[in-house]
């Protein structure tokens, strides 16, 4: 047992200037968000008056509603589902096969292949932009929610490789040697050997990809013309563009679009945080 | 020794040929996924970058006239110069408060884990939000910024931020700051809970105070995450294209034109999609050769 109460502990100078800093920076980083809402709680007019007044009359959920109705924010949400699911599922089986191979098979080309695959991690998007474009017209996909499942899903490739390859790594190959003795085939070794044992793995890319496939704004901008196919940020700016001036407006349909990505933030704080750092250092 | 159970060469030879075989069926599918959609577009890119083309018409060879064009151009070296300060902004204002909130948030702290799901949540949002926010706070009506400037009596500072030359690329790096500095932060912090206590002690028994410490004891512990995340940021920044086309889309003028946001207008825009892929070939360039030095550190920071 500790020793309770010997040593009352107060505040440093040295403390409070520590938190005073990071209570700072925390307003810093809510302001601009503590705005939306205020903003999206208020009557346009009372908008002008200033961004941080309190709305004489909280009309937070007038806001929302008429937000949703006019914003069209459900066929938003479902064009980003019907993008986001299938990407995330292609890289997540693909580069499960392909990580399992380069981490645990031996081949002749794999270290030529790997780092065909890993100069996949550097290249900006700009090097791929416009001849993928046309491409993409002659198989006729522009303006199809494929268009922008395979372009993301095959850029997210090389990270989603990487990383599973270095997860198989880490597991002991001893493993596949005991299933193989016990007559498992290569694939019945991935299958049921190792598959299991990837979960946490997959957790990471799961939210890193779909953060990064939801989010996208070039991809979709590019290759999607019309709005019944818009996903979430590209019909946010259309939808900010179309009503400029009504900010209360625009601010309910960002917290719209805010809000489910809040929740699960808030149930898999540290998830996120590990799948997204690590996701983009390595990417 | 001879009871040593040993495959004769025709069974091992068999088993390495299946190994094989399986190894390429498990990289197929992501190797013809990743070969038609992203090695052929890189391919096309650089072929391209050789000829005129509008996008519609035939291509016509133009052998170097793209890049010759391209280092000529007075824009190309203006989105080269803002990328350069963008980055250097960033470095500034992204990485450097994330490295001393994650020294703050290293010690005994209540709430840190509230504080680093704070500081990191702007990291979540996409560029879009991010932009619309930060478009309200340098509104020249209504603006958060304005008004705090008139609170405090400077209201004669008060402009449209993004509006103004001077100013706008200053107005973007701070909103991409915003969304940068608390993702730095976890990184350094992940780093520092890696670094050895007793260093601390040691020197707090030695006199050295909180800056002293560190400089001296902190920072050389970290120097390789911390010049990973710089090489990183560079990377990143060079990359960037969503936030300064929602803010500015390049404006006003060219004050905030970089390199990507130029890409796309004279491809996507003006169609002259053989300059654009020259200049796009450039940027590749110039970012592989980055990322070649950023994996030196990634191997030794992490």
């Amino acid at each position: 047992m500790p020793v309770k109460g010997r040593r009352k502990r107060v505040f440093s100078v040295g403390q409070v200037i520590v938190y005073l800093f990071l209570i700072g920076a925390a307003m810093y980083t809510l302001i601009p968000l503590i705005i939306v809402g205020l903003t999206a709680s208020k009557s346009n007019p009372e908008v002008l008056k200033g961004p941080l007044t309190l709305p004489s009359e909280f009309i937070l959920f007038r806001n929302l509603k008429e937000a949703w109705t006019i914003g069209h924010f459900g066929m938003y949400i479902k064009n980003s589902i019907i993008i986001t699911v299938p990407t995330v599922l292609i890289v997540m089986f693909l580069a499960t096969f392909a990580g399992y191979s380069f981490a645990k098979l031996r081949f002749k080309t794999k270290d030529f292949l790997f780092y065909l695959i890993l100069t996949g991690l550097m290249l900006p998007f700009q090097a791929v932009m416009i001849s993928l474009y046309f491409l993409l017209n002659r198989f006729h996909l522009i303006n199809t929610h494929w268009s922008v499942i395979i372009a993301i899903a095959s850029g997210g490739l090389p990270f989603g490789i990487f990383m599973m390859r270095s997860f198989f790594m880490s597991l002991p190959t001893e493993l596949i040697e005991a299933a193989r003795i016990d007559g498992c085939s290569e694939i019945q070794a991935l299958w049921y050997v190792m598959l299991p044992l990837a979960f946490p793995a997959w957790v990471s890319l799961i939210i890193f990809q779909s953060m990064w496939t939801w989010n996208n704004f070039i991809v979709p901008f590019l290759f999607i013309h019309d709005n019944s196919l818009r996903p979430v940020p590209l019909g946010l700016m259309f939808y900010q563009s179309e009503y400029y001036t009504n900010y209360s407006l625009i601010a309910a349909g960002v917290l719209i679009s805010i809000l489910p990505l809040v929740i699960l933030f808030v149930i898999l704080q540290r998830r996120f945080i590990e799948g997204i750092t690590m996701g983009a250092l390595k990417g | 020794m001879l009871l040593k159970y040993k495959k004769s060469p025709n069974q091992r030879k068999y088993k390495s040929m299946a190994e094989e075989r399986i190894g390429y069926l498990l990289l197929l599918p992501a190797l013809v996924l990743y070969g038609i959609f992203v090695l052929y577009p890189v391919v096309d890119s650089v072929v391209l970058s050789f000829y005129k083309w509008d996008g519609a018409g035939p291509r016509i060879f133009v052998s170097l006239a793209n890049y010759i064009q391209a280092f000529k151009d007075r824009v190309v070296w203006i989105s080269f110069r803002n990328n350069v300060i963008y980055t250097a902004g960033i470095i500034a204002f992204g990485v450097f408060p994330g490295l001393i909130l994650a020294t703050l948030l290293a010690g005994k702290i209540v709430g840190r884990t509230v504080f680093e799901a704070i500081f990191f949540f702007p990291r979540l949002l996409t560029q879009v939000i991010v932009a619309i926010v930060w478009s309200w706070i340098f509104n020249p009506v209504f603006g958060l910024l304005n008004q705090v400037l008139r609170t405090v009596g400077l209201g004669f500072l008060a402009k449209g931020w993004l509006g103004e030359p001077r100013f706008a690329l200053p107005a973007v790096i701070v909103a991409g700051a915003w969304t940068y500095f608390g993702f730095c932060m976890v990184i350094f912090l992940a780093a520092l809970q890696n670094t050895d206590p007793t260093l601390y002690d040691a020197a707090r028994i030695d006199g050295a105070n909180a800056v002293q410490i560190f400089i001296n004891v902190t920072l050389p512990q970290i120097k390789y995450v911390v010049a990973m995340v710089i090489v990183y940021t560079v990377i990143d920044s060079f990359k960037v294209f969503d936030l300064v086309y929602l803010l500015t889309q390049g404006g006003p003028g060219h004050a905030t034109q970089i390199m990507a946001t130029y890409i796309y207008r004279k491809s996507f825009a003006e169609y002259f999609f053989g300059y654009g892929a020259s200049i796009a070939v450039l940027l590749t360039c110039f970012i592989l050769a980055i990322s070649v030095l950023y994996l030196r550190y990634q191997e030794r920071g992490m």
